[in-house]
């Protein structure tokens, strides 16, 4: 009896504590409010749609009076014909991406530190950054009109007495031009992270590895890296976890049914499926099986880094 | 009893002075004289892309609406959908439960057919009311029995009424079209058969390093795709009927004839080698750059209007035959006389009755007439009996295309709200190239392959797109990488099994008996 009451009383002080704090830094939970609000409204109250996974679900009918069919449209997904193909492709473009897009601009980051000319580095910068503001749409129109037949590509090609190549109609060709392209539309705006990152090294270390007769390459090594690693993780687990997500909108205008078999990856294939199709149940199942695993990809990468590293995002 | 009475003379007299007063003021209101046109109505439907490059936000805007408004003495609200978000905002306004009075959507294709949304409430059938209510529309359907079995549905129901093509050449309006002044400088014939194609396009390819002989889009796409080029062996790359039977193409023994040819074709370099990063209007710049000799497409106006320099000529050419003598044409709308374009009366409309009366007036009487021609006197004048549309829209005064002035002044030319569409308009608009196109490819070829809009109940129609989104997918891959060499043609054997596996044979089944279903409405 005495120990329920105190810890009421406990709890009650806690609670009273609380709303003290809120009073006084209210001026800063006022500043998080849009923030919060927006949480819980686009990314919270939407998960409640999830439900249309399990059913099968109607327009005519809403959410509260659609047919429950259980796990039936994970069913269809997992044993589609399609499954493997698309499970691979999603996956092998992320890999790719993780190996090649990835520490692009922790390179050209590295590179812009080097630089000395102020002009220059901020040329250079502009110069990169520039085409992540180019819609996708006309990004995706550019590469199929440099790979066509008769494109910019070919015509180098043949100048040095090379063969036309079909770029965009045969698979292989899919990822390097996928890969490639995206590198050059992210490279300048991902560097940006890791220029700033880099601006906050402390520059006495790089004093005292010079007096320790450490060059440029060493001082890159031992003062750089470790000084923006900690970025460099927290990016790569957020990578990580979107292992099983990629970009639907640039696949889409890249690709065409003959290149299938290397291009259609999971998010293509939902959209085909769910918004062309207006089978939105399949489409919810779909992207929940997707965020799950991201989930898992997630506290996995994290778990593994704070075990190495002893740094993680939480 | 007595009270009732009352009220119904009181309103009888109110409804005849009201009438009368109507009748004085203006020359076409006597439908106002009943009252039971509704003074406003909201109404969801799409907006034609001429009328807004033309300048109009809202279907008010428009000249056939406005007149329509002045006849009925009834206010449309437009909900305008933006350009392709129309799926999108129909399914918003039917999830959040603020239904519009009417709805024009492409009810035909809805999952689980309309009847499906008259079972849950959302709309109302209307062959009652066109019966009761819609004299020109009762009319026309009863004069055109074979117009009337493509809007009912299976169980003799109308649920929906769509735009009509309601003369046979507004059906054709695509095919093979050709540069005919390529042929007169090689000295050659209008090929007829695809052999003669395919000499034809040897031949092109002589003129210039950079000629593509053919161009065209993915392969089955029925306006543009290559694939078309199978009609002429009698079989196609989707579902058709044969002997009173639905078929899929791909399985059938003429398909692999008819694959080997395109592969030929493409092997040979007669195909556009990036036919499959091609759009409509790619293709159509290669066409205007002088690059590519033939094409599957829609009637050649585009052509026209930046080709047509005395010296170069696109033109139709009759539907390719075949080593067995076919000429088929499986583009669907040769053998459909409506569009997908269909208006539905909601339960949210507190009046269907006089609605529908107000509807009625876009199939007959001085409202038809306004939907096609316009106004009397500015947009046309009747010559002879004939409707002759004036220099206003065909040449504007201020310069403004033909087409944006029929967009914002003839409410057929879009075909964005149903009505009878009227050959006599269109002809005008026309292009020369265009005209003479049609004639070329109604002349002969045959529709009759083509498979009728059938329905499924809601069963079917889950199991059907259940198991066609993985055999399209699959079915695609295989003819385009077929074409381009990238499969073998000896593979289609064992992807037919493939084919199989995934329930074709079910598929099948269920067209046939949605088509016998259709055949005996």
């Amino acid at each position: 009896m005495d120990a329920t009451a105190t810890i009421t009383k406990k709890g009650r002080a806690v609670k009273k504590h609380i709303w003290r704090e809120v009073k006084k830094f209210k001026h800063i939970y006022i500043i998080l409010a849009p923030t919060l609000l927006f949480y819980i409204v686009f990314r919270y109250a939407p998960m409640f749609g999830n439900v249309i996974a399990f059913q099968r679900f109607s327009i005519t009918k809403g959410i509260l009076g659609s047919k429950f069919v259980g796990l039936q449209n994970f069913k269809d997904f997992l044993t589609n014909y399609k499954f493997w193909e698309l499970l691979r492709n999603t996956l092998n473009i992320n890999f790719l991406g993780l190996v090649f897009a990835f520490p692009a601009p922790i390179i050209l980051a590295l590179l812009l530190n080097e630089v000395k000319r102020l002009r220059f580095k901020k040329t250079v910068q502009t110069i990169t950054y520039v085409p992540h503001f180019i819609s996708t749409v006309v990004v995706s129109s550019m590469i199929l009109t440099f790979v066509a037949s008769d494109g910019m590509i070919n015509a180098i090609r043949q100048m040095f007495g090379g063969e036309k190549i079909s770029f965009m109609t045969n698979s292989q060709y899919f990822y390097p031009i996928y890969i490639i392209s995206d590198i050059w539309q992210h490279i300048g705006w991902g560097s940006i992270i890791y220029i700033a990152a880099l601006s906050s090294v402390d520059q006495e270390l790089y004093q005292a590895a010079t007096i320790d007769g450490a060059g440029r390459w060493k001082q890159l090594l031992h003062v750089t890296l470790p000084g923006i690693s900690q970025t460099i993780i927290i990016l790569l687990i957020m990578r990580i976890g979107q292992m099983l997500s990629v970009g639907f909108e640039k696949i889409m205008l890249l690709y065409n049914p003959a290149i299938y078999e290397t291009a259609d990856v999971i998010s293509t294939y939902v959209y085909r499926r769910g918004l062309l199709e207006g089978d939105y149940s399949f489409s919810a199942a779909v992207g929940m099986f997707n965020s799950i695993i991201n989930f898992i990809l997630l506290i996995a990468a994290n778990f593994f880094s704070k075990k190495i590293s002893d740094s993680g995002i939480w | 009893m007595r009270l009732f009475c009352k009220v119904f003379i009181f309103k009888l007299v109110l409804v005849l002075t009201l009438g009368l007063a109507g009748c004085g003021s203006k020359e076409t209101s006597n439908l106002n004289g009943d009252g039971r046109i509704p003074k406003s109505l909201t109404i969801f439907a799409p907006i034609g892309s001429y009328a807004i490059k033309a300048g109009a936000n809202d279907n008010n805007d428009m000249l056939p609406y406005q007149l329509m408004e002045e006849l009925t003495g009834c206010h449309v609200e437009w909900i305008h959908p933006a350009s392709g978000a129309q799926d999108e905002k129909f399914n918003l306004l039917i999830t959040s439960g603020s239904i519009p009075d009417m709805m024009v959507y492409n009810w035909k294709n809805v999952p689980g057919g309309a009847k499906l949304y008259v079972e849950d409430e959302i709309i109302v059938p209307l062959h009652g009311l066109i019966e009761k209510d819609m004299p020109y529309l009762s009319t026309f359907l009863k004069g055109r029995p074979e117009i009337a079995k493509q809007i009912m549905d299976d169980d003799g129901g109308i649920y929906h009424m769509p735009f009509v093509r309601a003369d046979a050449e507004l059906k054709v309006y695509a095919g093979p079209q050709i540069r005919q002044d390529w042929l007169d400088k090689l000295g050659l014939e209008v090929p007829r058969t695809t052999d003669e194609l395919y000499d034809v396009l040897k031949a092109f390819k002589t003129l210039g390093p950079d000629i593509k002989p053919m161009s065209g889009v993915l392969f089955e796409n029925h306006s543009h795709g290559i694939g078309n080029l199978v009609w002429a062996f009698g079989t196609h790359y989707d579902f058709y009927v044969a002997d009173g039977e639905v078929k899929y193409g791909i399985m059938e023994d003429r398909f692999e004839e008819a694959l080997a040819y395109v592969a030929k074709l493409h092997k040979d370099g007669l195909i556009d080698v990036d036919y499959l990063l091609n759009d409509r209007d790619k293709m159509d710049g290669k066409v205007m750059n002088n690059q590519v000799g033939f094409v599957y497409s829609l009637q050649p106006g585009k052509f026209y209007t930046s080709m047509n320099d005395g010296e170069r000529k696109v033109i139709g050419i009759p539907h390719l035959t075949g080593p067995y003598g076919d000429q088929n044409c499986f583009f669907p709308d040769y053998a459909n006389d409506t569009t997908k374009v269909s208006i539905a009366i909601t339960t949210a409309n507190k009046n269907p009755e006089g609605s529908a009366k107000w509807l009625d007036n876009f199939f007959g009487g001085k409202g038809l007439e306004y939907m096609n021609f316009g106004k009397e006197g500015l947009t046309f004048e009747w010559v002879d009996g004939y409707p002759k549309l004036t220099d206003y829209i065909l040449n504007n005064p201020d310069g403004k295309s033909i087409q944006d002035m029929a967009g914002i002044n003839l409410g057929a030319y879009q075909s964005q709200f149903p009505t009878l569409q009227d050959w006599r308009y269109y002809e005008q608009i026309l292009s020369d190239w265009g005209k003479e196109s049609i004639k070329i490819w109604q002349k002969d070829a045959d529709a009759s392959g083509i498979l009728p809009t059938i329905t499924f109940t809601e069963e079917e129609s889950q199991k059907v797109t259940q198991i066609m989104s993985q055999i399209q997918t699959y079915v695609s891959e295989t003819m385009n990488k077929i074409v381009i060499g990238q499969a073998s043609i000896s593979e289609l054997p064992q992807r037919r099994e493939r084919i199989k596996t995934m329930g074709i044979d079910e598929v099948l089944k269920i067209y046939n008996e949605a088509l016998k279903r259709y055949i005996n409405r």
